[in-house]
């Protein structure tokens, strides 16, 4: 009896990994996984009916009363809005029009766009889906291998969480008791970083193998004689976002999330403006918010479910009893860290794995002590935004990669989850890349911060 | 083993960290027959919804602070840190032998839920200002970020209060959306980085003196320990309610000079006139709640009477 | 079949027409974000209430519209292997898991979720100090909600799929075309 429920939380673990590729919708899997462990709970005292009133409860507060959450639901519609009304895409084709001497011009556009989307929005579901709808027919149209399209979607959309404002930032300087301007400060040079890393890659790709990332045709005269001014504008009108969004934000205008509304708001005006956003297109782009937001909120739902029966039959002890199983020293004891977090983004988002770890690794970062590679006083920013970066990964990492989802979910038939899948790797592999540099280099995190707020 | 939800993360001194610290007491002296694992804010639910877990039963216990129930029982800030509030031993006096323990058992009998208080919050300072505050002219048309009674306070002074989450609370404050906040003591303000957002820090926090922490049990459970492991979790509580005054009142000074030192505070005192006007729309404020809560009328009845009488012996028994 | 199609239809018609209204409410939160910004740095309006308007607002969007987003096969799927399993078998999995599975544990959601907002309704619970919004109750049977209805998306689901099996000449896709203002 007691092995049966000390290999539950695996078994558990191993049914959603299972069920995952049932290609049955991502929700349906994780509450019917939930539903059959439930009630197994149940039946051997792992779980009383009461604990069943904490489904609605998890639910409520961690997904309604949730003032964070605000923003997702307005960043998405703001994408929506501008992909609807043409906004982002012309945003898009004078970036690439600009960028068409260049190899792999158009992915790097795409990178381009996903740093500037970063700065306007904080969370990552509102820019992955824009970039996909946007770029990835277009890349596939311009013969990119669908693999190479949807990588470069897929990190360049996801750069938002980690450049400023990012709601993630939030969640974390809350569970640690940070100074979150400082923290949002630290993570503002990783972010570019990765976005220059990102850059390089493509840009390497695209000489060493031009097939999957082809040159764009040359311009023809016609289209060179408006360009001027077609770059302008184009670039004008989602600079008025940005100015919106952070403008509202620094200005004094609004909280980071009340300038997520401040953001439709522009988004709506600046398609009447342009004279493309009647009844129909706006019925469109309520339909299609309304879409993604249910999308993502009911694997949000689900989650929170899921989660909890997974730590009623001790799936927690289960993966911190691994961790204190090992005597390490504070190098040993980084990497480890390091490691269970990526491991875990390979199935878990980052708010079940920042609940989860954060607080166990905290009183560890504590006693750690990296001699003259770092001061302690800093140890617990750089240390956070490593798990940052980190966790960002964690939306790439399949099966359970929320970045990849959105990405499938927009693009519905247009690419193969298999392709997906295969496209991120080299991105993955990026993003560790820099995540070592960042532990050989603690500067590049806390310069900005030095130089900045002392 | 039995779960207890805490609102506070364990990382929070004196807030969060005495919540952990209480339930390791209570095991060693039960040896381990009370065995609470205690979860740090938001892993089983989420801190508004904390006190309907426990009354459920879904969650056997919880580190809480009481006015998080105001809520759903309007009267629960005057049992646990209220606006002109009394000081530690007036208001343990009034809890434990006025007749305030049994009066909130009285009004939380139909939810199901056991309260002991176990620990004790040093006054708050009254809030991070970008502007100094003179007057309460000075106070039109600010915007503060404030919760529960203080709020309504503020508002009759011609302050906008805001209910901002915390996030959005430091960055506003940091971009000027808003030109105040109240938040914690200066060992909390200071671990949080406030003074990168405000320089000017008023005292004394008229609004939150002595402040109560509690540990919530659910009836149920609470009957169905033995009298000795009530009694053990009790008089841990009662040590913790020790142990936290000693700490809290201890630790404030340090922080406090480190920013004023370091990062430029100004360290602000509110002149008796504007204590004088908090008070006075305090009164109305009261007047307004007894009238649509007949507990809040009740308890207030019976902390003021308790207080007319210490008042008595204060002035009797201590120097001053 | 043709009893289980019309049910199905009426079934998705309801969870549609919700969703009308919680997709509207993007523009209602859009405006009352707004008014609430513009009102508090330039008229001086007080925003407490408002600000908890938004998150009231944000909840009834985000969870209202799972069951019509199922009849239109919004939610994703991961088709990494799935081209291996037979199709007919993958159809039969999925009204398995929704009828057998899914369904069960929305219903208790649901019953649990009653409760959780009935308590709310007869404790009076509203917000903290009283400036913010009254009666929480309403917001509360979001979740009741949303479970019922998430359930009614997804039988209408599993019946459509039922009728794909069973009579594919009747209809070729589970799934309905239509968008939110179809009809
Ligand atoms: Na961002
Ligand atoms: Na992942």
């Amino acid at each position: 009896m007691d092995t049966l429920i000390g290999v539950l939380p695996g078994l558990m673990f191993v049914s959603l990994v299972v069920g995952l590729f049932s290609t049955l919708p991502v929700p349906v899997v994780l509450l019917s996984v939930t539903a059959v462990f439930a009630a197994i709970a149940l039946a051997l005292g792992e779980m009383r009916w009461v604990h069943f009133s904490l489904f609605p409860a998890r639910m409520f507060g961690g997904v309604i009363d949730n003032a964070v959450l605000v923003a997702a639901p307005m960043f998405i519609f703001m994408g929506v809005v501008m992909e609807k009304t043409a906004i982002a895409e012309d945003l898009l084709g004078a970036l690439q029009k600009v960028l068409r001497r260049v190899p792999g011009g158009l992915a790097l556009a795409v990178v381009v766009m996903g740093t500037i989307l970063a700065a306007a929005t904080g969370i990552i579901g509102a820019s992955v889906v824009m970039l996909t709808v946007m770029a990835l027919p277009t890349m596939l149209r311009a013969g990119y291998a669908p693999s190479v399209a949807s990588g470069t979607v897929a990190s360049a959309g996801t750069l938002g969480i980690l450049i400023p404002p990012s709601v993630m930032l939030v969640f974390m300087s809350d569970l640690l008791s940070l100074n979150l301007a400082k923290l949002f400060v630290a993570a503002f040079i990783p972010g570019l970083v990765l976005a220059a890393a990102y850059m390089a890659y493509v840009t390497g790709r695209a000489v060493l193998s031009p097939g999957t990332a082809p040159p764009a045709a040359p311009l023809t005269a016609e289209e060179r004689r408006g360009l001027g001014r077609e770059v302008f504008v184009s670039l004008a009108l989602p600079l008025c976002l940005i100015v919106a969004v952070l403008g509202s934000i620094i200005g004094g205008f609004a909280s980071p999330t009340e300038a997520s509304g401040v953001g439709a708001f522009a988004a709506l005006a600046l398609g009447l403006l342009r004279g493309r956003l009647g009844l129909r297109v706006l019925g469109e782009a309520i339909d299609g918010s309304l879409r993604t937001i249910a999308m993502l909120f009911f694997i949000f739902v689900a989650a929170t479910a899921f989660s909890f029966v997974f730590r009623q039959l001790g799936g927690e002890h289960f993966i911190v009893g691994a961790a204190n199983a090992l005597d390490l020293g504070s190098w040993g004891l980084l990497v480890t860290m390091m490691l269970m977090v990526f491991v875990m983004g390979f199935f878990f988002d980052w708010i079940e794995i920042t609940l989860i770890l954060l607080p166990i690794f905290a009183p560890l970062v504590a006693l750690m002590d990296l001699g003259d590679h770092i001061p302690k006083a800093d140890l617990i920013y750089w240390f956070t935004v490593l798990v940052a970066v980190n966790l960002q990964t964690s939306f790439l990492t399949p099966p359970f990669g929320f970045a990849l989802f959105y990405l499938k979910g927009a693009a519905r038939d247009m690419v193969s989850m298999r392709a997906v899948y295969r496209g991120i790797i080299p991105f993955v592999a990026v993003q560790a890349l820099v995540l070592a540099l960042l532990i050989w280099q603690p500067d590049i995190v806390m310069w900005l911060p030095h130089a900045v707020l002392q | 083993q039995m779960q207890l939800q805490s609102i506070f993360p364990k990382s929070l001194p004196l807030l969060g960290k005495p919540g952990w610290d209480v339930a390791d007491r209570i095991r060693l002296i039960t040896n381990g027959s009370v065995d609470f694992e205690v979860q740090n804010p938001g892993e089983l639910v989420s801190t508004g919804e904390v006190w309907d877990a426990v009354s459920t039963g879904a969650v056997e216990a919880s580190w809480y602070s009481i006015g998080f129930a105001e809520g759903v029982i309007p009267s629960a800030p005057l049992f646990t840190t209220f606006p002109f509030g009394p000081d530690i031993r007036e208001y343990s006096a009034w809890w434990y032998n006025g007749g305030g323990k049994e009066l909130w058992a009285e009004i939380t009998a139909p939810h199901g839920v056991t309260t002991i208080h176990c620990g004790v919050l040093v006054p708050e300072a009254s809030g991070w200002f970008r502007e100094p505050i003179e007057s309460v002219e000075d106070f039109q048309g600010i915007k503060m970020r404030f919760f529960g009674l203080g709020a309504s306070v503020m508002g009759k002074l011609g302050v906008e209060a805001q209910s901002m989450g915390v996030a959005d609370t430091v960055t506003a404050l940091n971009t000027g959306a808003i030109e105040a906040a109240e938040f914690g003591f200066p060992v909390l303000d200071e671990l949080l980085g406030l003074y990168e957002h405000a320089d000017h820090y008023y005292f004394p926090g008229w609004h939150q003196q002595t402040s109560f922490l509690s540990l919530i049990i659910n009836t149920d459970v609470w009957e169905g320990f033995s009298e000795s492991e009530q009694a053990a979790i009790e008089d841990v509580c009662a040590a913790s309610m020790m142990r936290t005054t000693a700490e809290g009142e201890a630790v404030q000074l340090a922080p406090l000079a480190k920013m004023q030192a370091e990062n430029d505070v100004q360290v602000h005192r509110w002149s008796d006139e504007m204590l004088d006007a908090f008070r006075g729309a305090w009164a109305e404020v009261v007047e307004e709640k007894s009238a649509e809560d007949a507990d809040f009328k009740r308890a207030w009845e019976s902390i003021s009477a308790f207080r007319a009488s210490y008042d008595e012996w204060e002035s009797l028994g201590y120097l001053k | 079949m043709l009893v289980c199609l019309r049910l199905a239809a009426v079934l998705s018609r309801l969870c549609q027409v919700v969703a009308m209204g919680a997709g509207s409410l993007l523009v209602v939160l859009t405006l009352v974000i707004m008014y609430d910004v513009i009102g508090r740095n330039f008229i001086s309006t007080g925003s407490y209430a408002l600000q908890e308007l938004q998150w009231h607002l944000h909840g009834a969007i985000a969870v209202l519209a799972f069951g019509y987003a199922y009849t239109r096969d919004a939610h994703v799927r991961i088709d990494v292997v799935g081209h291996k399993i037979p199709p007919r078998l993958k159809l039969w999995l999925e009204v398995a898991a929704i009828l057998c599975l899914v369904i069960p544990f929305l219903m208790v959601l649901a019953w649990y979720g009653y409760e959780f907002a009935e308590r709310a309704f007869v404790r009076g619970e509203g917000s903290r100090g009283g400036l913010g919004l009254p009666n929480r109750w309403i917001i509360k049977s979001a979740v009741p909600v949303s479970a019922i209805l998430t359930s009614l998306g997804a039988l209408s689901v599993a019946l459509r799929m039922i009728v794909v099996l069973r009579r594919p000449d009747l209809l070729d896709s589970p799934f309905e075309k239509g968008d939110l203002w179809t009809r």
